[in-house]
């Protein structure tokens, strides 16, 4: 049920530097050496119009750790969406971007909280991040580059 | 000792005495030829001292009567015409000694004082008899001393009265002695100590309104733990750790380590200072592996990896970026609750296989004596360990029971963490259900018929926190406030399928509990906003309340079953 839209999957293991592309602005290196898969997505969400489709590219990663990072990208190559799912936390202050401020903002005011949750949501950012030790998981996005019709539940 | 005395004094011849006066009476006998008069001469050293001391005494007689002479007053009997005799101070007053010798009498005077009293001393044990795992308070007391001195199996100077709390550190029978000195003398005591191993394996957990200094807790187990100085005595017990079944490893702030305690450094591979930063949903800490010998209870955990949160050590001043990157710093006080955070989860390291292969950002890094970190590999053995799997025996797994909470919550909870699945009587899995656990330690938990694919049990967690929109959040939006406490219930599943069962639960209103509540059944949103809700049920410490919860670390099998798994 979560993949709601159809993948091409290329696989390419691409050996010059590869990039991250940090949310919401141009790509920047994480570091380290992944193997990647990318894919293209098309959505064929039923709600949206199949005559018009969203597209955006989604761009996987795995880490030494196992990690997998997904980055969705508009049309334009700008990143709206992260993901990421592993036994370690991806440099969420090269993902995020310059939204990584906001998260750390937002964090720091939660001091009641328990360590095992943290969840951010702003009209320009929203992040969910959750897990614990060897298994994290979390996405983040930005609701203003989301393009129209992407639904944010199919971010996995 | 020291007594003043005077010089003894030659008492001389009293006028009567030496005068002769009684001559006219000296015979009776007017047949008898009539003799010289006797000349008494009779002296006492010391004319002053006291009760019970040694009083010597001196005389001669010219002329002395054929009849002889007779000694009176303090002393009795007949005595030579000449000679010297140490007698003993009797009570308290004026001693007259008297020698009489036919018609003519004198005595020497003695003052005597009562002596300075004796001190007293008294020493005990309460009680006398403990285990490794316990501790006892020797108290002292003493009278008319002045000093004290320690002896046997504890020295140094003491105060004439007091206690102190005696830890164990070896089983074994031990006496403590106490010497006491004053103006009258010294005297001594002693007092026994009976201590026996024990096959304690076990801790107790309070929670409660948590360290000084962090400003108030609720929902954190704390347990005291003693970390030492490898193969020394040389230790410190840090109380208010959190038990943390979502995390691996002990992690202690430096600012609570004595800076006595020199716990040895480790290094990597290349000879480097080992960093560590750890990664927490909240954040980051980072310091300095190191090692320590780890006593909870009569477990042992030698030569431990730990993280020293915060290390003033050069090579650790800098945090990397890479480390930094997991968010904000939660190594201090107030952040973390606490002293440290026992890490007891479902694994032996808190990186484990993947950071011997690679050097991964956010664990390991090789540090230059000038603070320069890297990231770097970490063989499994130097890697900071579950304590647990690092004990010598009880180390499969754990325990934690903790009694029933109710919808009002409560100031102050104690329950027990103990150590080992089924290897004792006090740790056997009767009647709990087994769920297994996927490869990062989680499981399916159904709420609302939505299925959360990576739900997790976690003391570390001060609430339940799930997705449930139709709760009302409290302001701020960490934490459920519901009008009234809800009754809800979840299918908790097993990672292979092979168990599931209910779990009821209740969510009570966090804003209105009294600020004195340290324990309380309340939870809280994963999730700002409704349009995402994660993929997790945290069950957090309200699960712990009124139930008994156990790890089996992973690669461990027992009651049929190889971890990691949960059992409750």
């Amino acid at each position: 049920m979560r993949r709601a839209f159809t993948l091409m999957l290329f696989l390419s293991l691409l050996q010059g530097a590869l990039a991250y592309a940090a949310l919401g602005s141009s790509p920047s290196d994480l570091g380290g050496t992944p193997v990647r898969t990318r894919m293209t997505a098309h959505s064929l969400a039923a709600a949206t119009n199949s005559a018009n489709p969203v597209v955006y590219t989604v761009s996987q990663s795995t880490l030494d750790s196992g990690t997998i990072v997904r980055e969705y990208a508009d049309a334009n190559n700008i990143v709206f969406a992260v993901s990421w799912s592993g036994p370690t936390l991806p440099d969420l202050r090269t993902l995020l971007g310059d939204k990584f401020d906001v998260m750390t903002s937002n964090a720091a005011k939660r001091t009641q909280a328990g360590h095992s949750q943290l969840a951010v949501d702003q009209s320009d950012f929203v992040i969910v991040s959750n897990g614990h030790m060897r298994a994290f998981s979390g996405k983040a996005w930005i609701p203003s580059a989301v393009p129209s019709g992407f639904d944010t539940n199919t971010i996995e | 000792m020291k007594f003043s005395h005077w010089a003894g004094v030659l008492l001389c011849l009293a006028v009567t005495a030496c005068g002769g006066g009684g001559g006219g009476s000296s015979s009776s006998n007017g047949t008898q030829m009539a003799t010289a008069t006797p000349v008494i001469s009779i002296s006492a050293t010391p004319t002053a001292t006291t009760t019970g001391q040694v009083i010597t005494l001196t005389w001669s007689v010219s002329n002395p009567p054929a009849s002889g002479c007779t000694a009176s007053g303090a002393w009795s009997g007949s005595v030579a015409s000449s000679g010297s005799q140490n007698v003993t101070a009797g009570a308290a007053g004026t001693a007259s000694y008297t020698l009489t010798c036919g018609s003519v009498s004198n005595s020497a005077s003695v003052t005597v004082s009562s002596p300075p009293p004796t001190p007293t001393v008294s020493l005990a044990f309460a009680p006398a008899s403990i285990t490794t795992a316990q501790t006892t308070t020797l108290s002292w007391s003493s009278a008319n001393a002045t000093s004290c001195t320690a002896g046997g199996a504890w020295s140094g100077a003491k105060a004439t009265s007091g206690s102190v709390t005696v830890t164990p550190v070896a089983a074994g029978d031990f006496t403590y002695t106490l010497s006491c000195s004053g103006d009258g003398g010294a005297a001594s005591a002693s007092a026994a100590l009976s201590v026996t191993g024990t096959q304690s394996n076990s801790v107790p957990i309070v929670i409660d309104n948590g360290p000084a200094g962090a400003g108030g807790a609720i929902n954190i187990p704390y347990v005291s733990v003693t970390v030492c100085v490898p193969g020394t005595s040389t230790c410190q017990t840090i109380d208010h750790v959190m038990v943390d079944t979502g995390s691996i490893g002990l992690r202690l702030l430096a600012s609570q380590l004595s800076p006595t305690l020199a716990l040895p450094a480790i290094t990597n591979a290349s000879g480097a200072a080992a960093g560590a930063c750890s990664q927490f949903i909240s954040g980051y800490t980072w310091g300095a592996v190191r090692q320590a010998d780890l006593k909870m209870g009569s477990e042992t955990a030698a030569n431990l990896s730990i993280q020293v949160i915060g290390d003033s050590g050069a090579a650790y001043a800098s945090v990397p970026s890479t480390c930094s990157s997991a968010g904000n710093n939660i190594g201090t006080l107030s952040a973390m609750g606490a002293k440290g955070v026992l890490g007891v989860g479902l694994f032996k390291q808190d990186c484990g296989g993947s950071c011997t292969n690679s050097a991964i950002s956010g664990y390991y890094y090789a540090c230059t004596s000038g603070g320069s970190c890297v990231p770097a590999t970490m063989s499994l053995a130097k890697q900071i360990s579950n304590p647990v799997t690092s004990f010598a025996t009880d180390n499969n797994g754990l325990l934690i029971t903790l009694p029933a909470v109710g919808a009002d919550g409560l100031t102050s909870v104690n329950g027990t963490l103990i150590f080992g699945v089924n290897t004792q009587a006090n740790n056997a899995i009767s009647g709990e259900t087994i769920y297994k656990t996927n490869s990062g330690g989680d499981f399916s938990t159904t709420y609302k018929g939505k299925v959360y694919s990576a739900s997790f049990i976690d003391s570390g967690s001060n609430g339940y926190f799930f997705t449930d929109s139709s709760i009302t959040k409290c302001s701020g939006g960490d934490f459920y406030c519901p009008a009234s406490t809800l009754s809800l219930s979840a299918v908790n599943t097993a990672a292979d399928g092979s168990a599931s069962g209910t779990v009821s639960f209740n969510v009570v209103n966090m804003v209105s509990l009294p600020s004195t509540i340290t324990a309380a059944q309340v939870g809280g949103p994963v999730s700002g906003t409704s349009a995402s809700s994660g993929n997790y049920f945290d069950w957090g410490l309200p699960f712990f309340y009124g139930r008994r919860v156990f790890v089996v670390m992973e690669g461990a099998t027992t009651a049929g079953k190889t971890g990691p798994y949960w059992a409750y």
